[in-house]
């Protein structure tokens, strides 16, 4: 069973054991799950890992991985004329979903680079006279390890606690902004809990400390309006395999009135303004945009959609199994991220269970290793608890079959695991797990 | 036959041929959607709305095509049957 990763034996297991695993008898019925799971490529509720390419994407993207294949820097030709209109078409079309100019999009490989260009080319431009970073305890890992690497450079960074909802608190904010603070850093939709933060009020209140503010909205673009005006945003990375475009390609808004200034983190031809040198993938640019333009004029019938399949299922699980949480504020979040912890079941064994849909722990990152995410850690969800999280995704594509399947499948599962779970009778007895004392050699 | 019910059967007919039952789920909602959105449209914002429809219909077979040349694997919600032990250990 290499395929599955899940299933991967630390130490070498005994010819014996793998003999019965292949095998169709059930040694243990009441515990075993062989047999139980449907054939097919699993349903997938993931969307915040990353989403399917749109069709429509694909298609604008196609001529340009054929024909097209222009550099469109190339300024002697019209192979590179024609890449480059394609090019700007694309980022018009982002700066239109985002209300920015497009003089003001710096196209990146993703959210990743974005973050890190802003975080170290706006620390690094303004070192001599800036020291200070502040960002929150539960942004994106490539935000938090950017400003690790800046602490190495000299600069102090503020990381925000977070409260139990998951949103910050606006006034520990302004009381953590400094004279020589550089640049504050809040992502606008958490990519594990789905939780909005007040982006409006933060963009204000940086503008009137003079402040500039990047906001990771990788997890927001296509799915909730933005307007980097309104926002009074100075920085804002963009990803385009979130909104149903392709892999490899996002984008960064840099202002330019208030103009911002960054030390690039590449260096090169200086194509994009200076600000990012390299060859533009303008195929992937094209896609992009495109994804961009569909999200614009499908926005409110996408969030209909999602809003219905996510209330669906949330009503559907919450009326079906005892116990269940939801982690981050219940009202302020994006509706395609249902983030449940599942008290009283082992965790791994519920993943396992669940091998017909494809959902994970948390965030993509880190769902290879045991730990519990940092950002439930953050938000103060006991440990045993962010051990049974699961992060359902919703999206443009999901149906309302996979959400019942879904449901289905979760309902069955979790009563057959608290069936065979000791702490679960316990509760069932009315013991408070709190008291128990566990071990008999404490004192 | 009208032309905006020639082109709803067409985009529905085209939709079907998509193999991922994601796609082909949400072409038939979104066709089906969109006509009835539209269902009231006269005059210039009809032809708008038709000629908006007949690019969809060209992107649609386009995409049909292809998806029949990469088909997908069929999903699980499209499946009946249960994976058995020693076919699961084929397939890996």
């Amino acid at each position: 069973m290499k395929a599955d990763k899940r299933y991967e034996p630390v130490t070498e297991v005994p010819e014996v054991v793998l003999r019965n695993m292949s095998a169709d008898t059930v040694f243990s019925p009441g515990f075993s799950i062989k047999g139980r799971s449907k054939a097919g490529r699993a349903s997938y509720l993931d969307m915040q890992a990353t989403t399917p390419l749109d069709p429509r994407a694909l298609d604008a993207m196609l001529p340009w991985m054929m024909g097209g294949y222009g550099n469109p820097h190339s300024r002697t030709h019209s192979y590179g004329w024609e890449a480059e209109g394609a090019v700007e078409v694309a980022r018009g079309q982002i700066a239109d979903l985002i209300g920015a100019s497009p003089r003001e999009i710096i196209f990146t490989s993703g959210a990743t680079e974005s973050n890190n260009m802003s975080v170290k080319g706006v620390a690094r431009f303004y070192a001599s006279r800036k020291k200070h970073l502040i960002t929150t305890q539960t942004e994106h890992k490539c935000v938090l390890d950017s400003c690790r690497a800046m602490e190495k450079e000299g600069y102090e960074v503020t990381y925000l606690p977070v409260q139990t909802n998951g949103l910050i608190d606006m006034a520990e904010l302004e009381s953590a902004i400094r004279p020589d603070t550089a640049l504050v850093s809040v992502m606008a939709v958490n990519n594990e809990i789905g939780v909005i933060q007040p982006i409006k009020e933060i963009g204000a209140l940086c503008r009137a400390r003079k402040v500039f503010f990047h906001s990771d909205m990788a997890q927001m673009l296509g799915k909730l309006r933005i307007n980097v005006d309104d926002m009074n945003v100075d920085l804002v990375s963009l990803s385009s395999h979130k909104v149903y475009g392709p892999k490899g390609v996002g984008a960064l808004y840099v202002r330019r009135r208030p103009r911002v200034r960054l030390e690039p983190v590449f260096s090169g031809g200086g194509q994009e303004r200076g600000l990012r040198s390299g060859t533009l993938p303008h195929n992937l640019c094209v896609g992009f945009g495109a994804a961009c333009d569909v999200a614009a004029q499908e926005m409110e019938r996408d969030a209909k959609w999602v809003g219905y399949l996510s209330k669906r299922m949330l009503d559907a699980i919450t009326a079906r199994v005892p116990e269940v949480v939801l982690n981050g504020d219940p009202t302020a979040r994006y509706s395609g991220n249902l983030n449940l912890s599942f008290a009283y079941v082992e965790g791994e064994s519920l993943l396992m269970a669940l091998k017909n849909i494809a959902v994970s722990s948390g965030s993509a990152c880190t769902s290879a290793s045991l730990e519990p995410s940092y950002v439930l850690r953050a938000i103060g969800v006991q440990e045993d608890l962010a051990h049974t999280s699961i992060r359902f995704g919703i999206g443009r594509f999901t149906t309302q079959q996979e959400v019942d399947f879904a449901v289905d499948l979760l309902a069955e599962h979790v009563e057959r695991l608290r069936s065979m779970s000791p702490l679960w009778e316990l509760v069932q007895e009315g013991v408070d797990l709190k008291t128990i004392q566990w071990s008999q050699d404490a004192h | 036959m009208k032309p905006a019910v020639s082109l709803y059967r067409q985009l529905l007919r085209e939709g079907k041929k998509l193999t991922d039952y994601n796609f082909r789920m949400y072409s038939l909602r979104r066709v089906r959607q969109g006509f009835a959105e539209d269902a009231s449209l006269t005059g210039e914002a009809a032809n708008k709305a038709l000629a908006f429809g007949k690019d969809q219909l060209a992107m649609l077979q386009r995409q049909a095509i292809l998806s029949q040349l990469y088909p997908a694997a069929p999903s699980v919600m499209e499946t009946n049957t249960f994976e058995t032990a020693s076919a699961e250990q084929k397939r890996h």
